[in-house]
């Protein structure tokens, strides 16, 4: 166990250490540095950038102005946090004020009350609780269930939304989102929950109305 | 740690693995005696897993990637160096 955590910090010390090298090739003006650092990263900051913005035009506009700022603002990089939440970063504040700018939809918050279940005095739960998660596998039912989650995704606040985007769907871990988004884990946990909380209801009320 | 609403406030945590061992216990016996915590913990990390399937079924198109690429390439004058 303590050489492979050893061999993984030895392994994140060389990434950092390559991180470093890019950065400063890129900061001389070097393109082809800059083309290498587009590389390691354009997949998967377009996938960020794609799971907060659903119009082509824009997720292609945003990768742009994405990546124009991460050359233009290289110096900005103080090597504090890694190169990549500062990307990711630079990333996720592009996307959503772009989609501030351009509101089109509106998010719903559900009260708490709704996507708990009812408690009786002592805190037991009342309700009766379905568990429709073997429904959700269902193939006759993939595509609405998944227009369902996709539709209840886009509804959240994006202050829920964008935790559960790059917790959930993305991948990244708590300490990683809340790098990402310059907040507290505690913070990220308690939205993450309440995303997830209100995700849960909103598959509950389809799945109950949804016989096979 | 015995009421199914202290439980639910949990989730994340037992799911992260924040939990201390006494109380990871502790969740889980209550898991295995409360059947509708159990069907509510199902179903919440269900919640997680089909949207991560689901929301990353988007490909990515490939000419899109390359338009970026030109783009940024024309704009940086990366396009005048060849590898």
């Amino acid at each position: 166990m303590k050489d492979e955590s050893t061999e993984e910090d030895q392994k994140q010390l060389e990434e950092r250490a390559a991180e470093r090298a890019l950065v400063a090739q890129v900061r001389q003006g070097d393109l082809s540095a800059f083309d290498a650092l587009m590389d390691r990263y354009q997949d998967r900051v377009m996938r960020v950038i794609f799971s907060i913005l659903k119009d082509p035009m824009d997720r292609e506009e945003v990768t742009q102005d994405v990546f124009l700022t991460l050359f233009e603002k290289i110096d900005a990089f103080r090597g504090e946090a890694s190169l990549s939440t500062w990307i990711h970063r630079i990333a996720v504040n592009a996307a959503l004020m772009h989609k501030r700018r351009h509101k089109t939809r509106l998010a719903v918050t559900l009260p708490l009350e709704e996507v708990l279940p009812d408690f009786d005095d002592r805190g037991h739960i009342l309700d009766t609780v379905q568990d429709w998660s073997d429904k959700a596998d269902d193939p006759a039912l993939k595509a609405e269930t998944q227009a369902v989650i996709n539709t209840a995704v886009e509804r959240l606040d994006d202050k829920y939304r964008t935790v559960f985007l790059l917790r959930d769907v993305q991948g990244f871990s708590s300490e990683e989102t809340a790098q990402i988004l310059a907040m507290g884990v505690p913070a990220i946990k308690s939205r993450l929950h309440r995303a997830r909380l209100q995700l849960r209801r909103e598959l509950a009320v389809y799945f109950e109305k949804t016989t096979v | 740690m015995s009421s199914c609403e202290e439980i639910i406030q949990l989730l994340t945590e037992y799911i992260e693995g924040d939990l201390s061992a006494v109380e990871r216990q502790s969740f889980e016996a209550h898991m295995g005696d409360c059947g509708p915590c159990h069907r509510f913990l199902q179903t919440y990390q269900k919640t997680g897993a089909m949207a991560k399937v689901s929301l990353n079924c988007v490909e990515i198109p490939p000419q899109m990637q390359t338009r970026v690429r030109q783009f940024l390439k024309t704009r940086l004058g990366l396009d005048g160096k060849e590898c």
